[in-house]
């Protein structure tokens, strides 16, 4: 049986990498634009 | 639910505020689509930002927000384990993305490299599996559809499941893959905040503490690591996920259409970011028991948490995320599904000196169809979500094997590989219904590894130039047959 610290571990680092991730991919898009590469 | 949290007013203007948003923004793009390859493929040079957002986007469906949550209520820990691996097929295409760009520059769908890697008998067994996935797929996005909006709001299946079609259709036409790549950026900003944002709401409401010690009484499988129906899961999700990745067109049309150098890094994030979206919305399930939300349908526990939970609020960020997420897949899944019938179907079997421009119509005319197609077959609700997704897990999983080994040696025939995905759809059907739907992927996998092993262990046979015959890169051998050297050498990646 799972405990609940490592339950609390697992979903803190997805939560972590998943609120991450709408600030990488607006800054690759905007990286994309300067660049001229979003298309 | 017997009371809708969202006034139905309310959730038509949400409806009504993305739905213009949407269109608007495919007619902005889709401007300057001249080509084929601009309506299809969206040129081919699309970006690193707009890529990753776009296979992020198309991987997490209403599925993903509304079945892992399912699932995490029903199996558990494993549950939503099982279902985060499904990254591990984007995770896995991305260097076959990056292969397929390089070796086919040409290419357009998937039935193109199977058609010319394995010959035709597997390109129409490979085009069945695909279309009969692809419109299983579009229906349990649009039943979903109909099913939540429904269930938030109160707004009927029907009309629910038809605004959502619709919408998606019309945008999709407007502006073709570009339309879709750029909403899918807007969409998947929704999706990821939206996602979050829910599990911090629920965080901060009660503990890990409180949520384990609630499980631990009253359903202590749920946090078992040893659930044998899980831990079958688990592993049938994981083949499942491959299969649908490597072998629908969704994928491999954008492999052809990101810029080259860009296929492998743009999955292998996209998968990054995927694999935790499964994992906080199945913690969403896991928190029911503890905060007391009675959950009479388990593919109803994400919707209900949120709106018991946090009222007005709740129900409207879970109605903007899988509204998004719906979208964000089914415009996917028409497009690609549509290259597929306009270049695999018609041009391949019925109009093969089809020009350009009667293929841009052609496509636009096949995306309405699908569209059509996909509301009528929504309209019965055949089966729950996910029985309806793990039914084409047969389907999907016996074509991973004839498409890594196609992609990677040069051994095997056309034989194997049909016999590989008829024998691996059939047993992994039987197991579908003898054992469980989750067995069926798993067991389709194995069945078309043993088909293909003896190709693995055979000679090397295939030539690389002919999969773009358009290049005309056998002149030298035509003139010497058998005596060019550069005809099986590895293809510059």
């Amino acid at each position: 049986m799972i405990s609940a610290s490592a339950l609390e571990i697992m979903v803190t680092i997805a939560l972590v990498i998943a609120a991450a991730g709408p600030f990488v991919l607006i800054y690759l898009a905007i990286k994309d634009i300067r660049n001229g590469k979003l298309w | 639910m017997d009371m809708p949290i969202l006034p139905s007013s309310l959730a038509w203007g949400i409806i009504a505020v993305f739905s213009v948003f949407w269109v608007l923004l495919a007619w902005w793009l889709g401007r300057n689509n001249n080509t084929l390859d601009d309506y299809m493929l969206a040129g081919r040079h699309v970006g690193f930002g707009f890529a990753v957002a776009t296979a992020m986007a198309t991987w997490v469906t209403s599925n993903t927000t509304m079945t892992a949550p399912q699932l995490t209520y029903q199996l558990g820990i494993w549950g939503m384990v099982g279902y985060s691996l499904g990254a591990v097929g984007l995770l896995l295409f991305a260097p076959l993305a990056e292969r397929i760009r390089a070796i086919m520059p040409h290419g357009m769908t998937s039935g193109d490299f199977i058609r010319l890697r394995w010959g035709k008998t597997t390109w129409r067994v490979f085009l069945v599996i695909s279309i009969f996935y692809s419109l299983g797929w579009l229906i349990s996005l649009g039943m979903a559809g109909g099913i939540l909006i429904e269930a938030l709001s109160g707004i009927p299946y029907l009309y629910g499941m038809t605004v959502i079609i619709v919408i998606c259709t019309l945008y999709t036409v407007y502006g073709g893959l570009k339309a879709v790549i750029g909403t899918d950026f807007v969409q998947t900003i929704l999706i990821m905040v939206g996602v979050v944002a829910l599990a911090i709401m629920i965080m901060d409401k009660i503990s890990f503490e409180d949520i384990h010690s609630r499980l631990a009484e009253e359903r202590p499988q749920l946090l078992n690591f040893l659930l044998p129906a899980s831990i079958m899961f688990l592993f049938n999700n994981l083949f499942f996920g491959v299969g649908e990745v490597f072998h629908s067109n969704v994928w491999w049309s954008r492999a052809f259409a990101f810029a080259p150098g860009i296929g492998k890094k743009a999955y292998a994030l996209a998968g990054l970011f995927w694999l935790p979206v499964p994992i906080v919305a199945g913690f969403i399930a896991l928190a029911a028991p503890a905060l007391n939300v009675n959950v009479p349908m388990p593919d109803m526990v994400a919707p209900l948490m949120a709106s018991n939970m946090f009222g007005l609020t709740g129900a409207i960020l879970v109605f903007v995320i899988v509204f998004a997420a719906l979208a964000s897949s089914l415009d996917s899944v028409l497009a690609a599904t549509s290259d597929l019938v306009v270049k695999d179907i018609y041009k391949g079997h019925f109009r093969k000196n089809a020009s350009e421009g009667e293929l841009r119509k052609a496509a636009v005319w096949t995306i309405l169809i699908i569209g059509l197609v996909t509301w009528l077959l929504s309209v019965p609700r055949l089966a729950t979500l996910g029985s309806l997704l793990h039914f084409t897990g047969a389907f999907v999983a016996s074509a991973i094997w004839p498409i890594v080994i196609g992609l990677l040696m040069r051994k095997g025939s056309g034989t194997q590989a049909t016999l590989a995905m008829v024998l691996g759809t059939g047993l992994g059907l039987f197991a579908y219904f003898e054992i469980g739907f989750y067995v069926a992927a798993l067991v389709s996998a194995i069945v078309s590894f043993l088909v293909m092993l003896p190709a693995m262990l055979g000679k090397d046979k295939y030539d690389w130039q002919d999969l773009n015959p358009e290049n005309n890169l056998k002149t030298t051998s035509d003139n010497n047959p058998g005596n060019n050297p550069g005809n099986n050498k590895e293809p510059q990646l």
